[in-house]
């Protein structure tokens, strides 16, 4: 076979075990990804909310992901799903760590790891995976809270952010819950 | 009156950089400086840990690079622990290692280094990424490229969890093998990664070869630089990624130095700016001269061009074809051409994906025997592969219970620091001629360093995310004239 007769989504995700989801595909289920680094202090910041946001939600078929990088890797893990949390960290100067905030996903923002730039940014991403036909999210919140250190090692975040956790996973799990449960008994494709 | 011009951010790139240019009295480029922030304390916080661990934390330095960090520290660990893997587990890790190879060099080049050729350097901004190409070439390349890379992923996926999380490599092996259905499925995507890689060097010819202007581009003398090259090669001298010998020609193609991994900091040297947290690597024997090519100067180049211009040829036949028919074009080995980088990315990604099926096809890579159990007292190991922004270096020392005494790691960006500095200024030089700055300064800047695929965030531990791009053009008194932004759009 040639290269130029491949039709390699489905070849190759047929190969894999998996079908191809394309935007006729029905979409199902929600998400909530966490983006970060263990290992950066207050970068980890997003993966402890996201997992708090999953705990205090607790909604049956609700997925939790961590992600290491917001690029490709974020857009195929949001395909397939209805609805999707993004959280992540953000630096600003000024800003308060700790800060949460609803990113308008219209205007730039300087999140560390959605707007990844080794790769695509979120919305990028997003717009590439509408262009393609994938099924993308209807429903997609980011948010960002501010941090204050996440250039030195440690599985430590600083005292402000580690203590806005449970506070910004409130706010968030209280703003989504009711798109999430919408979604909460059935399952994602991605 | 000297200037100084900065930029600051660029654009899909990991890490967060600022570059700074000095300007002589009569308004031409004096020297730039290509600096990152400092991402701190990772010695601090390995020293002390179990030395396994190192498995498990370095791929998440920056997440960019996880497979190729994982695997460096399993062979460190095995040098470490003295234990050889079984030929099963050896198998299996070099399948990881191709399949990673080949999956980032393709998503290098159609969402990185493509849009400056698919859609043009000239191109607005808006359309210069992976959108632009897809308008260039068409919906269907772009859902191949999708498809493909998930396919390869999935594979890694099953072989070694999730592919931030690494647990595969071990000392002295790996924790899972594979099955026998796995290996027949995984042979078909490898089948289809080899079509896949044929048919990128095809859109390369159309986008690049056939593009008298991109051609220009790629041969013209403002992006090359004379330098000496690294890379590992195997037993015959062709092109290694997993395992083999650290092999360094002179800029005239002639071998002077082929290494064990043990014996790398008799070779490697580190040069140190008080302007940049990153160090700038050099060949001992040969010295620093500065941030100059040529032979008296110890300033070497890794990753893709260098690989193939330290080897002999490539280690599988199809790969072969396309690297003699590269240096055909370029006038002959080695070829210094900066932007060649992304031609022969694409030729380790055929010879990559072209490894993946022999191995696949060898039923013994579905074998048990796939760890020999490590039993003796750990002191010191060094393990190496090549990433696929070049050579990758994990050095460990222990005390005899195995806990972390001291860490180096020496990665592929560093390797190339003095190169992209180089290669960053040689742009400013020929954007910016008595004192005015030409529009297109950041984008010949930034198709200058993209080449390398640089990944800050790992080379200096620095900050992954979305690499904004400021130029500060300053006079000699370091007076600020002039900022060029490119914001996080």
């Amino acid at each position: 076979m040639s290269a130029g007769e491949l039709h390699t989504t489905a070849i190759a995700a047929s190969a894999a075990g998996v079908r191809p989801i394309r935007a006729q595909d029905m979409l199902a289920g929600g998400i909530i990804v966490g983006l970060g680094n263990p290992f950066l202090s207050d970068d980890a910041v997003g993966l402890a909310v996201a997992r708090r946001v999953h705990e205090t939600l607790a909604l049956p078929g609700i997925e939790l992901r961590e992600l290491a990088t917001g690029g490709v890797e974020l857009i195929e893990t949001l395909v397939g799903f209805r609805a999707a949390v993004v959280i992540d960290a953000i630096q600003m100067e000024g800003g308060t760590p700790g800060a949460c905030q609803l990113v308008d996903l219209r205007a730039p923002w300087p999140v560390l790891r959605a707007g990844s730039s080794h790769e695509i940014g979120l919305l990028e991403g997003l717009a590439l995976g509408r262009r393609l036909g994938l099924a993308v999210p209807y429903f997609l919140r980011l948010y960002a809270i501010a941090v204050a250190d996440p250039f030195t090692f440690g599985t430590r975040m600083t005292r402000a952010v580690e203590e806005a956790v449970p506070h910004a996973a409130a706010r968030i799990a209280a703003e989504v819950r009711g798109e999430l449960s919408r979604h909460s008994s059935q399952t994602g494709l991605a | 009156m000297t200037q100084r011009i900065s930029i600051n951010p660029i654009t899909r790139l990991e890490g967060h950089g600022t570059i700074e240019i000095f300007l002589d009295d009569a308004g031409d480029v004096e020297r730039a400086y290509f600096q990152v922030p400092e991402l701190r304390g990772f010695e601090t916080f390995c020293l002390g840990r179990p030395a396994e661990e190192m498995a498990q934390i370095t791929p998440r330095i920056c997440g960019v690079c996880p497979t190729a960090h994982h695997l460096a520290s399993a062979k460190a660990l095995d040098d470490l622990w003295q234990v050889e893997p079984p030929p099963t587990a050896v198998k299996l890790r070099e399948l990881a290692h191709n399949a990673f190879m080949f999956e980032d060099h393709t998503l290098h080049f159609y969402y990185l280094g493509g849009p400056d050729f698919v859609v043009g350097p000239t191109a607005p901004r808006s359309k210069r990424n992976i959108l632009g190409v897809i308008d260039a070439v068409g919906l269907d390349v772009a859902s191949r490229v999708i498809g493909i890379r998930r396919a390869v992923r999935q594979m890694l996926e099953t072989m070694m969890g999730k592919v931030i999380h690494p647990v595969f490599g071990v000392p002295g092996g790996v924790s899972r093998g594979i099955t026998e259905e796995e290996r027949q499925r995984f042979l078909e995507i490898a089948s289809e990664a080899v079509e896949f890689a044929r048919f990128s060097l095809t859109v390369f010819d159309q986008v690049v070869l056939e593009n008298k202007a991109n051609l220009e581009l790629v041969v013209d003398e403002g992006y090359q630089h004379r330098t000496y090259y690294m890379g590992m090669v195997d037993r015959q001298n062709r092109v290694a990624f997993y395992d083999g010998d650290v092999r360094v020609v002179h800029p005239n193609g002639n071998e002077v130095a082929k290494f064990h991994p043990r014996e790398y900091a008799q070779h490697i040297a580190e040069h140190v700016e008080p302007w940049s947290y990153i160090t700038f690597p050099y060949l001992r024997k040969i010295g620093w001269a500065g941030f100059v090519d040529g032979p008296s100067s110890g300033v070497y180049r890794v990753a893709p061009l260098a690989r193939l211009n330290v080897s002999d040829g490539m280690a599988t036949p199809l790969a072969q074809a396309e690297h003699d028919r590269m240096y055909e074009t370029l006038g002959g080995k080695p070829a210094h051409h900066t932007l060649a980088f992304h031609w022969a990315r694409l030729v380790e990604a055929l010879q990559a994906a072209e490894r993946m099926q022999a191995l696949l096809t060898d039923a013994d890579i579905a074998g048990r025997d796939i760890r020999t159990v490590p039993t003796a007292t750990p002191s010191e190991g060094v393990g190496i592969v090549e990433a696929p922004r070049g050579t990758l270096i994990h050095h460990y020392w222990t005390d005899p219970q195995g806990m972390l005494t001291k860490v180096n790691l020496i990665v592929a960006t560093n390797h190339n620091a003095a190169p992209i500095a180089m290669s960053v200024e040689k742009a400013a030089k020929r954007a910016i001629h008595g004192g005015q700055v030409d529009d297109g300064l950041l984008n010949l800047v930034e198709m200058a360093f993209r080449a390398y695929d640089p990944c800050h965030a790992c080379a200096t531990h620095t900050l992954p995310g979305r690499m904004p791009l400021v130029a500060r053009i300053l006079d000699r008194r370091g007076e600020l004239l002039n900022v060029i932004r490119r914001d996080r759009e």
